[in-house]
C-alpha cells in the first residue's frame, strides 16, 4: 500500500501551550479519514502543519515521499487544501478567482466547476467577501475539487454548509474515493457525516493521535461493558478507559474487548453485558 | 486572470495611476519649471500603487493557499518584478537627465521597500515617516553635501534595486506572525473584532503609566470611565463603536506636534535656506495635513461601512429612545472625528508657518483654504454616501484621494507663486460646491431615515 503522508515526532506549540506533542501518523493512499478532536485539540494546527502552512516546531512530515518543507511543483499539484476560514483573495470575483486558480494546474476540471457552480447556485459575479460563510465554503470546496488532486485536506469543511450542501459535499467525497482512490482527510465535529463517508477515524487528544483505526473496528472494539455479580470488588477490566464500581456492578468503557477475559469472567459466574456505542459516545469517552 | 492583473486590479488604482502619471507627463512637456510637479506626480502615483501592491503582496504571500499551489511563488515574483519595472519606466520620459532619473528611481525603490516592510512589520512605518521628513533635514544645513540630496541618492540606485530583488527572491521564506497579520488586518479595518481586541490588548499590555496615558484613544478613555462607574453618553457609545484608523488620540497629537516642534527648532537653529524651508513646509504641512483631513474622511467612511451591522444593532439598545437620537449621535461622532483631523492639521500648519516661513502669508491662507475644502468635500460625501447611497464609497474614496493629492500640488505651486487661492474663481466655485454638498448631506441626514434595515 502506498503511503501518502508520513508524520514523525511532530510537535508544535503556541507560547507555553503544547498543541501537538511528538505526534506520529501514517496515512495511506485511498484512506478517507475523519479527524475528530475537541475544540482546541489542535486539529487545524495539525492539518496546517502537515502542509507546512504553519511550520511545526520539530519533527518531520513527508507527503508523497517528499519533505513538506520542499515540496516540488508536481507534488503540490496533487494536493488540495480547504482551510476552516475563508482567506481567498477578497478583491476578486468568483469567476476571476476560478480563472486565477486554473492557471496553476494542468489537470483542471472545468466540467466539475460548472456543474457544482450551477448545482450550488453560486453567483460568480460576486466577490468572495460578498458571499455568505456557507457559500464561501462551497467555493473553496469547488476550487479544491477542480484541480483533481490525489490528496485532499479539509479543515471542518461542512461546518458552515446547510444539510443539502453537506450531503452534496459528502457525496462528492465518496465518489472521489470510490472511483479514483483519492486520499482525503477532513476534520469535523459532526460524527454523523464522518460515519457516512470515512473509512478510518483518527482521534486527536492531548497532542497525539490517540486512536486511529477503521471506523468499523473502532465501533466494534470500543464498547461499554457491564459486569454484574454478587461481588465485583476484585474484578479488573482490561483496556478500560473509565470504570464505575458499585458493590454488585462494574460499568466500564474499553478500547478493546478482551474476549479471553470475557470468557473467564463468564466462567467465574459473572454476567458480562457488552453494549456497542455510537461514534459520538466513543469520542466523548475517549477524550473525557 | 494572471497575477499582474490580480495585483493591479481595480479601476480606482488604474485611473488614479494613469491620471497622475499622465499629468506628470503633460506638465513635463508644457510647463517650464516642471521638475517639482513631475516628481510629485510620479511619487504620488507610485506611492498609491506601491501601497496597494504591498497590501496585496501581504495577502497573496501569507494566505494558506500560497504554500500549496504549484509554481505560485515563481509567478508571483515574476509579476511583481514586471510591475515594479513598469512603474519606474515613466521616469525616463518625465525627467530631463540620467542623474535625476536614477535618483528618482532610487527614491522609488526606497519607498517601495519601506511600504512593503511597513505592511509586514508595522513599526517600519516610522522609517517611512522619517523618509518623508529626511530631505528637509539633510538637504543643506545638517549635512553639507555639495550636490543636491536627490542627485546624491542616485549612487545608491544599484544597491536599493538589489535589495528589492533580494526581497523578492526570498518572498516565500517570509512568514508573518499571526499577531502582526491580525494587527494589519484590523488596521485595514477588515475585521471589527480584531480592531477592538487590538486596542484592548494595547492598553492592557502597556507597561508604564506614561505609556498607558500616551496610548489612550477613545476606547481607553471609555474603559477608564466604565471602571470608575461613570455613565456613558449616547454619542460616546457610538464613538466607541467607530474606533478605527481614523481615530485621532493623544498619541497622534503628541507625536505630530513633537515632530513639528523639533523641526521648527532645527530650522531656527541651523538656519535652513529658503528653498529647504519651502520644501519642508510642503512635506510637513502640504502632505501631512492634507493627508489628515482627506484620509480621515475615507477611513471614517470605511469604518462605519464595515461596522454597519454592529451600529444597526446598537441603535436598538434601550439607551436610544428613537432612531433620531441614534442618528444624531452618529452625526456628532462624524463631526468630532472630522473636526479633530482638521484641528490637528491647522495646529501643525500654524506652528510651521509662524516659525518657519512667516513671510509667505499666501501659503498659510492657501493651506487653510484647501484643508477647509477637503473637510467640506469629505464630510459632505460621507453624509451623502451613508444616507442616500447615490454615490458609491469607491467614488468617495477616489474623489477625496484626487482632491488630497491636488491640494499638495496647489500648496507646492503657491510656494513658488504669490497668489491667493481665495481670489481664484475656480477654487471659490469648488469650495462653494463642497459647502453645498455638505449642506445637502446634512439636510438629507435630517430628512431621510437611515437605511439600517439593509444593514442588519
Amino acid at each position: 500500500m502506498t503511503t501518502s503522508i508520513k508524520i514523525s515526532k511532530l510537535s508544535k506549540g503556541y507560547k507555553k501551550e503544547v498543541v501537538l506533542n511528538d505526534l506520529d501518523w501514517t496515512i495511506n493512499q485511498g484512506d478517507i479519514i475523519g479527524l475528530l478532536g475537541k475544540n482546541g485539540a489542535g486539529k487545524s494546527t495539525l492539518l496546517s502543519a502537515i502542509l507546512n502552512i504553519h511550520p511545526a516546531d520539530s519533527g518531520s512530515v513527508t507527503i508523497f515521499d517528499q519533505d513538506n518543507k520542499a515540496l516540488s511543483n508536481e507534488v503540490k499539484a496533487r494536493i488540495a487544501y480547504v482551510p476552516q476560514q475563508n482567506d481567498e483573495i477578497p478583491w476578486l470575483t468568483i469567476k476571476e478567482l476560478i480563472a486565477f486558480k486554473k492557471q496553476f494546474y494542468l489537470q483542471w476540471n472545468d466540467e466539475k466547476v460548472d456543474e457544482l457552480i450551477t448545482r450550488w447556485e453560486i453567483n460568480t459575479k460576486k466577490k468572495m467577501s460578498e458571499l455568505s460563510v456557507g457559500q464561501g465554503q462551497r467555493v473553496l470546496i469547488i476550487l479544491a475539487l477542480a484541480s483533481n488532486p490525489d490528496l485532499m485536506i479539509f479543515d471542518e469543511p461542512a461546518a458552515a454548509l446547510d444539510p443539502a450542501g453537506r450531503r452534496d459535499f459528502l457525496r462528492e467525497i465518496v465518489n472521489l474515493a470510490v472511483e479514483e482512490n483519492k486520499t482525503i482527510i477532513f476534520s469535523t465535529h459532526i460524527t454523523s457525516d464522518l460515519e457516512r463517508v470515512a473509512n478510518k477515524v483518527a482521534i486527536l487528544h492531548q497532542g497525539k493521535i490517540c486512536h486511529f483505526d477503521d471506523l468499523d473496528n473502532i465501533k466494534e472494539n470500543v464498547v461499554r461493558i457491564a459486569v454484574h455479580s454478587k461481588s465485583v470488588r476484585d474484578v479488573v477490566v482490561p483496556n478500560a478507559l473509565n470504570t464505575q464500581k458499585s458493590n454488585s456492578q462494574i460499568s466500564s468503557v474499553v478500547t478493546h474487548l478482551d474476549k479471553a477475559w470475557q470468557q473467564e469472567m463468564q466462567a467465574q459466574g459473572h454476567q458480562v453485558e457488552v453494549n456497542p456505542m455510537g461514534l459520538e459516545d466513543i469520542f466523548l469517552e475517549i477524550t473525557a | 486572470m494572471n497575477l499582474i492583473h490580480v495585483l493591479t486590479k481595480g479601476w480606482l488604482l488604474r485611473v488614479f495611476y494613469l491620471l497622475t502619471i499622465g499629468l506628470g507627463i503633460a506638465v513635463s512637456f508644457t510647463i517650464k519649471d516642471k521638475t517639482n510637479v513631475s516628481i510629485a506626480c510620479f511619487i504620488g502615483g507610485n506611492f498609491y500603487l506601491y501601497l496597494t501592491l504591498a497590501y496585496r503582496i501581504l495577502i497573496l504571500s501569507q494566505n494558506d493557499f500560497a504554500r500549496t499551489i504549484p509554481t505560485y511563488f515563481d509567478k508571483l515574483k515574476r509579476s511583481l518584478l514586471v510591475i515594479i519595472l513598469l512603474s519606474l519606466l515613466p521616469s525616463l520620459i518625465l525627467f530631463p537627465d540620467h542623474q535625476l532619473i536614477s535618483s528618482v528611481i532610487a527614491w522609488q525603490c526606497l519607498l517601495l521597500i519601506t511600504i512593503v516592510l511597513g505592511c509586514f512589520q508595522p513599526k517600519a512605518w516610522f522609517v517611512l515617516a522619517a523618509l518623508f521628513v529626511a530631505p528637509a533635514f539633510v538637504a543643506d544645513s545638517i549635512i553639507k553635501f555639495s550636490v543636491d540630496f536627490l542627485s546624491y541618492l542616485n549612487y545608491s540606485f544599484p544597491l536599493l534595486m538589489a535589495i528589492v530583488l533580494v526581497f523578492l527572491s526570498r518572498l516565500e521564506r517570509i512568514r508573518l506572525s499571526d499577531k502582526v497579520k491580525e494587527q494589519y488586518l484590523s488596521f485595514a479595518d477588515q475585521a471589527m473584532l480584531g480592531s477592538f481586541s487590538d486596542a484592548e490588548k494595547k492598553a492592557l499590555k502597556s507597561p508604564g503609566k506614561i505609556q498607558q496615558w500616551f496610548n489612550k484613544n477613545n476606547l481607553g478613555v471609555y474603559k477608564t470611565m466604565l471602571k470608575d462607574n461613570k455613565p456613558l453618553k449616547r454619542h460616546q457609545l457610538v464613538e466607541i463603536s467607530c474606533v478605527g484608523p481614523s481615530t485621532i488620540g493623544r498619541a497622534n497629537w503628541l507625536t505630530h506636534i513633537s515632530v513639528i516642534v523639533l523641526f521648527c527648532f532645527m530650522a531656527t537653529y541651523f538656519s535652513f535656506s529658503l528653498e529647504t524651508l519651502e520644501r519642508s513646509y510642503l512635506m510637513f504641512v502640504g502632505v501631512i495635513t492634507g493627508g489628515f483631513v482627506g484620509i480621515s474622511s475615507i477611513a471614517f467612511l470605511y469604518t462605519i461601512i464595515k461596522r454597519k451591522n454592529y451600529l444597526a444593532r446598537l441603535r436598538m439598545s434601550p439607551l436610544f429612545n428613537d432612531e433620531k437620537q441614534f442618528n444624531q449621535a452618529l452625526l456628532l461622532t462624524l463631526f468630532k472625528s472630522q473636526i479633530t483631523a482638521l484641528l490637528l492639521a491647522l495646529v501643525n500648519t500654524l506652528i510651521v508657518f509662524i516659525v518657519v516661513i512667516p513671510e509667505h502669508g499666501n501659503v498659510f491662507s492657501n493651506t487653510i483654504a484647501v484643508n477647509a475644502l477637503l473637510f467640506f468635500l469629505g464630510s459632505g460625501l460621507i453624509l451623502l454616501n451613508f444616507q442616500t447611497r447615490w454615490i458609491h464609497e469607491y467614488a468617495v474614496f477616489f474623489i477625496v484621494s484626487i482632491a488630497t493629492f491636488a491640494s499638495v500640488i496647489v500648496i507646492d505651486m503657491s510656494l513658488n507663486n504669490q497668489y491667493e487661492l481665495i481670489n481664484s474663481p475656480f477654487f471659490v466655485m469648488t469650495l462653494l460646491f463642497s459647502v453645498a454638498l455638505f449642506t445637502i448631506g446634512l439636510i438629507t441626514w435630517q430628512v431621510i431615515p437611515l437605511r439600517w434595515n439593509k444593514a442588519v
